[in-house]
This record gives structure tokens, sequence and C-alpha cells, in this order.
């Protein structure tokens, strides 16, 4: 397998390759990464029954074997994208957008529809998202551009970017797809903000956003109805909330007990966005607590690396991807606890969901590509 | 040369300095990011508290559902056991504080004959905390053994649901799961009020008596006339209580589990029936109710009578015109169709809509099917629906009905549950009374001079209706050779105070019987037998007329 990977992967000598890998990884993000890999697994266990039941699936677990191969499939790739330096992950991450935005185009020609949005590809047996993949990608490149900006004046980096950014943003609204426009907007504004640029850029994408949170709400009616639901509770329809609400508040400290959970046969999206209600359900306030704080270490441990990082661009990007992470998770949270109205926002690492699962892996290499240790990567200038 | 290599140096150390600059702002901004997300986090965590922990919800958990330990007893009318709860004691070891297994099985063997010595002793031997020995056991065995007074064995209480009267009124009795809720009958539909504190026992319409002699004879009508089932039901008209329901084959509520489904259906209240000619006295109330018919005008049956094509078959055609007496008496479908024209379908939904029978019974159990009713109704509905075809209805929802119209015109909904003084029942007017007397009087001469003569047991005033009903058949129209056949009666003429109904099932014909294997010749004579041994034991089933006979 090894043999096979092309010379872009740095190594000093092709051999002793992996070995390489073990002692340059941050085996700390590494650890808590198959660690949140785990816990999906036995999450899904939780709420793959319930999902099943809910459709009339014969085998209990088919979403846990379903989600086995894809946590299979992303520690491979995982592993794959952080063999890779620096500077070939970031074209790896370029290629990816290209690959993603060409792939977006052509969705309304090859890709099929589910509950009403045309997001998704079949790749043999797998619905793929485009999106999903486009977002740390577009990351990573917004990083490089900013980069490039810092060294070169001359380059219209910016101007590129936003070019990129409006382009990403009306493939994603045209799908349509607000949830991973208000994430991709979130994340692009963190790497925005990171890399220093003044308060007047951040002014003009807070307009952006303002105005096409306006529009969303005015033109489209899913949206809208969200938005209401949120708002006015009583009046609206707020099933799957309410369900996901009454599943946490029946957790308690130690929750039902594994199994255990009621409310979750009744949760709809109990396996994909709303994985954290059936967990507190089943496993208790502590338990979950634990959960959240273990994704809050993977993303506050990228930072730090982040900050320790010497190459601006690794900086960036890894910073960059880590509030990506930490965003879609809080949101997640936000929506599972009725803080925000519901989006179609999976919890990173734990929920169901091929790309969703894929592509977050595919970001976690990337992360652990930036943050390899290197000589001269860390502390510099002391 | 010198001097362009330090600018060169220079440059290099600048732009390296600016990376570092750049870096460093990097840093505080990125430092900005952490803070912000764990705020954010933090937020989430204690909204995450705030619901799991201290919200309504979490209070009402419930974990490991409570056992019920309780529950009332059931009794019928007169106050004989039908359900109770028992305790018993499960008999179970702690193997790790056994001191000798191979001691301990022998004495308990020896105690408990039945169980065997070595699997004893393994499971004695196992390396266990917990293993159950022996389950059900009485307060007297658990105290022989507990006279043995062998370290190790413990006993925990369990209680145990228990039918005395085993199959006897099984369907309106009911039965209840493991966890002893109620999941059948009054079982189920008294199951709130049976699990209160302290509660009190629930007696049953029922009399035991009756409910006996209802169910014999109808397993032997059953079994002589080889039919699928028979179904019955024994009905005060006056309060409404159900005296006696019963359906066979019937089950043993004690192990509901080793029982056939089919044989826990209740066809009194579940099954229903395009029932026949037992329809007819509604019919003829109704006609006397609207005034569009009385009891003089003869009705000419003896001729062919056609409705939108279709020959109106009667099965003994009369030869001379009868009137609205001799129809009943004689059951024909041309006088009863007639009668039903003028009736018109608006004012016959009316009716029977009044009479409950385009609804489901709304007595206390669950087990009451909704009736069958035709989409369109239109002037053939309304003629066959006359004589008891093109409407299904169960059993007790025709007892019911029939009831009312005897019962001076008035509705009672049946009930399950004893009456009591302090709520006395409560009716609703469906037919005049001067119809009632009328219909009393009708349905007494069927008994007398019509097809009815089989259940005519003297003393008692029988009243009734026959009714044989062909059942659908597959494919399409009606098969002449599976057959329902009903008697509905009542008793005493005098004081009509009781109604009942015998259906039975795709009955044969039987030797005696002539080839015939309609309701005068099996389901007739077995309300009669029923009437025979029930009419003793009813208060105020003896007719007090001096005169059995009627005329118009």
């Amino acid at each position: 397998m090894i043999g096979t990977l092309p010379n872009l992967i740095a190594s000093r000598s092709r051999r002793n390759l992996v070995g390489e890998w073990w002692r340059s990884v941050d085996q700390v993000t590494l650890s808590i990464l198959i660690c949140l890999l785990g816990a999906g697994l036995i999450l899904s266990m939780a709420s793959s029954p319930a999902a099943a039941a809910r459709l009339d699936y014969d085998n209990a677990f088919f979403f846990l074997y379903k989600h086995m191969i894809f946590v299979g499939l992303g520690i491979f790739g995982m592993f794959i994208v952080s063999l890779f330096d620096a500077v070939n992950a970031r074209r790896l991450a370029v290629l990816t957008l290209i690959g993603s935005i060409i792939v977006m185009f052509a969705l309304p020609f090859i890709g099929y529809e589910v509950k009403g949005a045309t997001r998704w590809v079949r790749i043999g047996p797998l619905g793929l998202q485009p999106s999903e993949f486009a977002k740390p990608a577009f990351i990573v490149f917004a990083a490089w551009m900013f980069s490039i900006r810092h060294r070169d004046q001359n380059v219209p980096a910016v101007a590129i970017v936003f070019g990129v950014y409006i382009t990403l943003l009306a493939l994603l609204i045209s799908q349509p797809d607000f949830g991973q426009s208000f994430l991709l907007t979130l994340g692009f504004a963190a790497v925005f903000f990171f890399a220093g640029l003044s308060l007047g850029w951040l002014l003009i994408m807070l307009g952006i956003s303002v105005v096409g949170a306006i529009a969303a709400y005015i033109t489209l009616p899913h949206v809208r109805a969200r938005v209401s639901a949120f708002t006015s509770p009583n009046t609206a329809d707020s099933y799957q909330t309410d369900k996901a609400l009454e599943a946490i508040s029946s957790g308690g400290f130690f929750g039902r007990g594994p199994g255990e959970g009621r409310v979750k046969y009744s949760l709809p999206d109990g396996n994909t966005d709303f994985i954290f209600a059936v967990t507190v359900e089943e496993f208790g306030f502590l338990i979950s607590a634990i959960l959240v704080i273990l994704l809050a270490a993977f993303v506050v441990q990228t930072f730090r690396n982040a900050l320790r990082l010497n190459d601006y661009f690794c900086q960036l990007a890894a910073a960059g991807l880590a509030t990506m992470v930490g965003m879609q998770t809080i949101i997640n949270l936000f929506v599972n606890l009725n803080m925000a109205p519901s989006k179609g926002m999976t919890l990173p690492f734990i929920s169901n969901g091929g790309s969703s699962m894929l592509a977050l892996c595919f970001t976690a290499g990337l992360i652990l590509s930036f943050t390899r240790r290197r000589p001269g990567a860390y502390e510099y200038g002391r | 040369m010198t001097q362009s290599y330090t600018f060169q140096n220079q440059q290099t150390l600048t732009l390296a300095d600016e990376e570092y600059r750049a870096v460093s702002e990097g840093r505080i901004r990125i430092r900005i990011g952490v803070v912000a997300f764990l705020f954010m986090l933090l937020v989430a965590i204690v909204r995450l508290a705030e619901i799991s922990l201290f919200s309504d919800g979490a209070h009402q958990r419930v974990l490991p559902q409570a056992v019920q330990m309780q529950r009332a007893d059931l009794t019928d009318r007169n106050g004989e056991l039908l359900a109770t709860t028992l305790e018993t004691y499960s008999l179970y070891a702690e193997p790790r504080r056994v001191w000798n297994p191979s001691e301990t099985a022998e004495v308990l063997q020896r105690l408990r004959p039945h169980l065997d010595r070595s699997t004893l002793q393994q499971k004695l031997e196992l390396d266990r905390s917990f293993v159950w020995l022996e389950r059900g056991l009485t307060p007297k065995e658990r105290q022989a053994v507990f006279n043995l007074g062998l370290p190790g064995l413990d006993f925990r209480k369990e209680p145990k649901r228990v039918y005395p009267r085993e199959a006897l009124a099984s369907h309106v009795v009911g039965f209840t799961d493991v966890d002893m809720a109620g999941v059948a009958g009054a079982e189920r539909a008294f199951d709130d009020e049976l699990i209160a504190d302290n509660a009190p026992s629930i007696a049953l319409s029922i009399d035991l008596r009756v409910q006996f002699a209802l169910t014999d004879e109808l397993t032997k009508a059953r079994e002589k006339f080889d039919a699928l089932d028979a179904s019955g039901v024994v009905m005060d008209i006056q309060t409404g209580e159900i005296i006696a329901m019963a359906s066979v084959p019937n089950f043993n509520p004690n192990d509901p589990g080793a029982t056939l489904p089919a044989t826990r259906f209740n066809h009194a209240a579940m099954s229903t029936y395009d029932l026949g000619s037992v329809f007819k006295p509604l019919t003829m109330a109704m006609a006397l109710e609207d005034g569009v018919a009385d009891q003089v005008e003869m009705f000419d049956v003896q001729k062919p009578y056609r409705v939108l094509n279709k020959y109106i078959r009667d099965d003994h055609p009369s030869e001379v015109p009868l009137n609205m007496w001799g129809v009943l008496g004689e059951s024909s479908n041309r006088g009863t169709a007639m009668i039903a024209q003028r009736i018109g379908a608006e004012r016959q939904r009316h009716h029977l809509r009044n009479l409950g029978l385009l609804d489901r019974v709304g007595y206390e159990l669950a087990e009451s099917a909704k009736p069958q009713v035709q989409k369109r109704w239109g002037e053939m509905a309304t003629v066959t629906v006359s004589y008891g075809h093109g409407l299904s209805v169960t059993p007790l929802a025709l007892t019911s009905a029939i009831s009312a119209m005897l019962n001076d015109g008035v509705y009672v909904t049946p009930t399950v549950r004893k009456a009591s003084m302090a709520t006395p029942p409560v009716g609703r007017r469906v037919f005049r009374s001067e119809v009632s007397r009328d219909m009393v009087d009708m349905m007494r001469y069927v008994v007398t001079d019509g097809t009815g003569r089989r259940a005519n047991v003297p003393g008692y005033g029988v009243m009734g209706k026959t009714g044989t009903a062909e059942k659908p058949s597959a494919t399409g129209g009606y098969d002449q050779k599976r057959l329902v056949t009903s008697f509905v009666a009542a008793f005493p003429h005098s004081n009509p105070r009781y109604a009942m109904i015998v259906t039975l099932d795709e009955p044969k014909p039987i030797e005696g019987t002539y080839g015939y294997a309609t309701a005068g010749w099996n389901a007739t004579p077995t309300a009669g037998n029923v009437i025979r041994r029930i009419g003793p034991i009813l208060p105020g089933a003896r007719d007090t007329s001096k005169y059995a006979q009627v005329q118009p």
C-alpha cells in the first residue's frame, strides 16, 4: 500500500514512513480523534435500532454497520491525508476544492434529491455530498491565499478568495443548503479574522450574512417555518425539537442506561442531527458533558498547535479548520438544546452520515498534516 | 560586496520579522477565537445541565418501572370471585452463601419431590450470587422450605393474577400481562381503578350462574350443529347491564399465552355479521313510529315483488296477503321490503343511528367492533337492511337495539358494571311507548304462532325473532350453504326485563332438522334451552299475565 503512494509524501526514507509519521504526528489530537470515533460507534449502537425501527429495516443495526464502514473508510482516509506534508496537503485541498466545485456545478444534472434538496451524488453504493468536502478545502484555500497576500501584496488574494467564496455560496444556496452556507461563512470569517484583516472586511462579511439570512427568510418557506418554529414554540410545528428536549430532560445525571432510551424511538433524526439528544437520554448529563469536553479538547488542542506553529499558512489553515469543526459542534449542540433553529448539521465525528463522516475525517487528516512536527515548524523565535 | 551581502541579509531578516509579526498577531487573534469558542461551549453545557438536571421532565422520569404489587379483585354481581391477586413466593438461592450444595439439594428435594436433585445441586454449585430454584410457591410451601433452615436460600414475593373460574366469562373479565397490567376485557377497561391504592373490588354486571348456563348451552349447540363458533348475550333491558356474554370457544385467562388467539376473540362484541331477519322487528317499529304503516293493512306478499329489477325472495312464501303481524310472524322479506320503502332511506338511517346500530357499542370494554355500513345507501340498501342484509353489526349491538325497542322505546347503553342505585341508567327515547307496547305483543306472537315456536318456554312469556343470513361468498354475492343463524329473545311478555341473543356461525344441518340449518332449527331451540335454565334464576323473569297467547 505504502509503496504505491507517490513521492508527494514527505519522508526521510520510504521504508520508515509509518514510523516517521508516528513520531511527527500530534499524538494527543490523534488519540482524541480515535476516542471520538469510538464514542460515535458506541452511540450509534444506541441510535441505530431506533432509526432502523422507524424506517422498518429488518436489521436493527443497519445504521451501525453503515457507520462502521464509514468510520473505517474515514480513519484510513485520515491516515493517508495526514501522511502528506503541509504543501502537498494544501495542494490536495485545493484539488478537492476544484473537484467539489465542479461536481456541485453538475449537481442539477447528476445529483439526486433527498427531502427537497439536491445535495447528493451517487458514487457506486455511496451517496456523497460534495459541499461537505468543499468546506474544509475552501478554508485551506483561503488560508493559503491570505498567507500569499501577506508575502506578496501584488497578488489579488482577497479578491480571488472572495470570488471563490461567492461562487461556493451561490452553489450552496441553489441546492439549497443554508446550514452549510452559514458554516462556510463562519469558517471563512474566522480565517479572515485570524489573518488579521481589517474590521471593514469583517463588516462586509457580516453584511453579506445578514442580507443572505434575510433573503433566505423571505424567499424560502422552509427557512421561514424553522425560524418561526424557533421563535414561537407554542404555535408552530416543532416536533423534532420537542422530542429532543424531552429526550434530554429524561436523561438526568446518569441517563436511563444504554439501550433503555424511549424518546429516541420518536425522534426522527436520532441517529444524525439529534444524536446528542439520544446520548443524553441514555447516558445522562455526565457522559454527554464528557463527550462535549472531548470535542472541545480536539478543537482546543488544534488551536494550541496553531498558536505554536511558525508557518503562517499552517497556522491559519489549522485554526480555520478547528474553528469550522468547533462551530459545527456548537451549532449542533445549540440546535439539540433548542437554542438555535434546526439546521441539518451533524455532530462532528459522532453522528451517522457518510459524507459528513468522510469530510470530517478529511478535515482531521488535514489538521494532522498541518500540525505535524517538522524541523523548525514550532516555536519560531523562541 | 560586503555591503550588498549585508543588505540582502537585512532584507531576509526584515521578511522574517514580518512573518514573525504576522504570526504573533495571528496568535493574539487565535486566542480571542479560542476564548469565544470556549465561552459558547460553556453556554451549551450550562444549558445542557439546565435541561437534563433541573427541568420538570427530569423529575417525571421513572427509571425502573414500578412493580405492580397489588390489584383489586373483580367479582360478579353476586360477589362471586372472578379475578384476584395472590401473593406467591419464588424460591431462589445465593449459591455463594450455600454451605453444602449436595446436602442442601438433597434436603430440598425431599421436601419438593418434583424438583430434580442433580439439577438443583448444579445450580447451587454455580459461582453466582443469584439463581432461581422454583417459582410460585404458596405461603404454606414457603413456610415448609423456610423451616428447613438452610442458609443461602431465600424467597422473593411475587404477586400473581388468578382467575378461579378459568374460562367462564373469560372474554368479559379479560386478563393481564406478566406485569399485571390489564390487556383485555374488564381488566383492561378498569385498569386504572384496579391498580389504585387500596382500591375496592369491582362488581361486574355478570351473573355467573347465568353465564354458566349460557356458555354451557352455546358449547352444546356448537358441538351439535358443528358451528365455527357460537356467541350469546343476556342483557337487563331496563338497566343495560350485561348479565352474561359468552363466545365459544373461550380460553383460560390464567395462561392466555397458551391459548390460540382465535379463542380470545369475543365474537359477541367483536364479530360483525349480517344478522338477517332479526332486524325485521326494528323495521316494523320504525314504520309504526313514523306512522307510515299500521297493523291491519294487508300486504300482497304472495305475489312476486320487484325492487329495482330484483326479485325479493321469500324462503317459505305465504299464499295469502298478510298484515304486519303476519309479515313478522312468517318472516316475509317481501312484506318487510314494502314497509321499508315507505320508511325511506333517510328515516331508516335516522332510526338505526338512534338505535346505536351505525356505531360501535359504547360500553366500557375496548372489545367492541364498529359496524360495517354501506357507503351508498340507496333504495336497494334500504330494502335489504330492513331484513338484516347489507349492514353488519355485532350480536351485542343488535341485542341493545332490540332491548331499546322493548324497553318502552328507551335506549340504555349497555354496561358490564353492576348498576347501583346511586347512578340510575340514563336512557334516550328512540320509539314512542305505544310503539314499544305493540312490538312487545308482535314479538310474543312470533314465538306463539310464528317461526320462533321452538323457544316458547312456558311461564316466561318469551318474545323473539329468528334470523338466518347467508354469508357473503368469496366470489361475490351470497353463499347459500354458509349461514349465520340467530335468535333474539326477550322475556317476560308481561313486563319485558331481559333480552338475549344466540348466534351460531355456520351451523350445519343435522339429523332431526330435515336438512335445514336455518335459525328456527338451531339458534331458536338453543335460546329456548338457555331461557329454561336461566329463567328460574333471574328476578322478574316469570310472566305474570294470565294469557300467554296474544292476538292482534
